[in-house]
């Protein structure tokens, strides 16, 4: 009886001393990673909108849309997350698409973890790139020559599902939103 | 002087004799799995080692006051407070790291590499010689898991820090970034500490 009691009374000091520092630690550094996050957005929604000073965020359905305003406080732009999954995890991409949905202005991967050296070349801008000022007529394809047409994509070699994912997470993410105003 | 010799063995077995990775191969997990970059590989080593050394105090200080039949979960608990703590640390000052490292930061309280020193050695020994032992093996993690994210690093992507090492018409391997490249690296690495070992062993009986 004495034994467990002895037990029972050290475990549920140590947890409660452990509850009592964590709680503090938490304190101290919720503020300064809330800012993180927000700051990390912040940039990608200026990247991919780049004339954009300021921004609005507002909701469509499940999806944050950030609405962008130029200097001169114009309506210059749209910005949201598309996400969906890729070759290995979600891949979580910041669009920006012009104010009427006709193109897009550019995109930033945030988030992958595609196979590095091949899948994780989304990031870079040669691929990154390719999605500025792309039209959004008609659906965007993915190509393994160089693009012919105005909505295509080239594939980066030896990565056609990545390649081919961020592709159909951003259409899928613009047929559920097109004609939002 | 006695003393200090005990002390110094403590430290040093950590880096060569029972180095955690290449010798005594625990916590394999992390070393496998962070190393494709010497930045990834540091901040996790350096992770590692202030919790081996966090929790390697506490629980030599208190080896007495815990019952022996629940000795295991006071030290995962007293573990994952100090795992948490360097989680946050790293999410509020090193967001990018953080970001790498993604769930191995979390997954450091059940290296068994922490457990297993705090079972064999910590709550045996009085502090001070639980600190040399703690700062030996966390020293030791550290530098095996640069040494695997070096040659990683460099092979797979021609870079050192993130600073281009290998110039000219030289085309990344890169398997070495993929988890096949983690095993042969860390495969031909056991290799050659093993011949170092036995070469210094047969120096020795010489003399």
């Amino acid at each position: 009886m004495k034994q467990s009691f002895k037990m029972i009374f050290s475990l549920c000091l140590i947890a409660l001393i452990s509850a009592v520092i964590l709680a503090k630690v938490y304190m101290i550094t919720q503020p300064a990673i809330i800012a993180n996050e927000k700051k990390a957005t912040e940039n990608a929604i200026y990247k991919v909108v780049n004339t954009a000073t300021s921004y609005k965020e507002s909701k469509s359905g499940q999806t944050d849309i950030f609405k962008c305003y130029d200097e001169n406080n114009k309506f210059c732009g749209l910005a949201f997350v598309a996400e969906g999954v890729g070759y290995q995890d979600l891949i979580k991409v910041m669009v920006g698409v012009s104010t009427d949905f006709n193109k897009i202005l550019a995109i930033e991967v945030i988030e992958n973890s595609e196979t590095p050296g091949l899948g994780n070349k989304i990031v870079t801008p040669w691929f990154e790139n390719q999605f500025q000022n792309l039209s959004l007529q008609n659906k965007i394809t993915v190509v393994k020559v160089a693009p012919s047409k105005d909505s295509e994509i080239q594939a980066i070699t030896g990565a056609t599902i990545s390649s081919q994912a961020v592709v159909d997470i951003i259409n899928n993410k613009i047929e559920e939103l097109k004609g939002y105003k | 002087m006695q003393r200090t010799n005990i002390l110094f063995s403590d430290f040093i077995k950590g880096l060569w004799q029972q180095n955690p990775t290449f010798r005594l191969l625990i916590g394999m997990c992390p070393t496998l799995a962070v190393t494709s970059q010497v930045q990834n590989g540091l901040a996790m080593g350096l992770a590692t080692a202030f919790t081996l050394l966090a929790s390697s105090i506490i629980i030599s200080i208190f080896r007495n006051f815990i019952p022996r039949e629940v000795r295991i979960p006071s030290y995962i608990v007293i573990i994952a407070t100090f795992v948490t703590i360097v989680s946050l640390f790293l999410k509020a000052n090193f967001p990018e790291v953080s970001k790498d490292l993604g769930p191995y930061v979390p997954l450091i309280i059940v290296n068994c590499l922490i457990l297993g020193r705090q079972e064999a050695f910590a709550s045996k020994n009085p502090v001070y010689r639980a600190i040399a032992d703690a700062l030996g093996m966390g020293i030791g993690f550290t530098l095996s898991l640069m040494v695997l994210a070096s040659v990683r690093e460099v092979l797979g992507m021609g870079t050192l820090l993130g600073h281009q090492v290998i110039f000219g018409n030289f085309r990344p391997w890169v398997i070495m970034l993929t988890p096949p490249g983690a095993f042969l690296t860390l495969g031909l690495l056991l290799g050659l500490v093993n011949i170092i070992d036995k070469a210094v062993k047969a120096r020795k009986e010489k003399k």
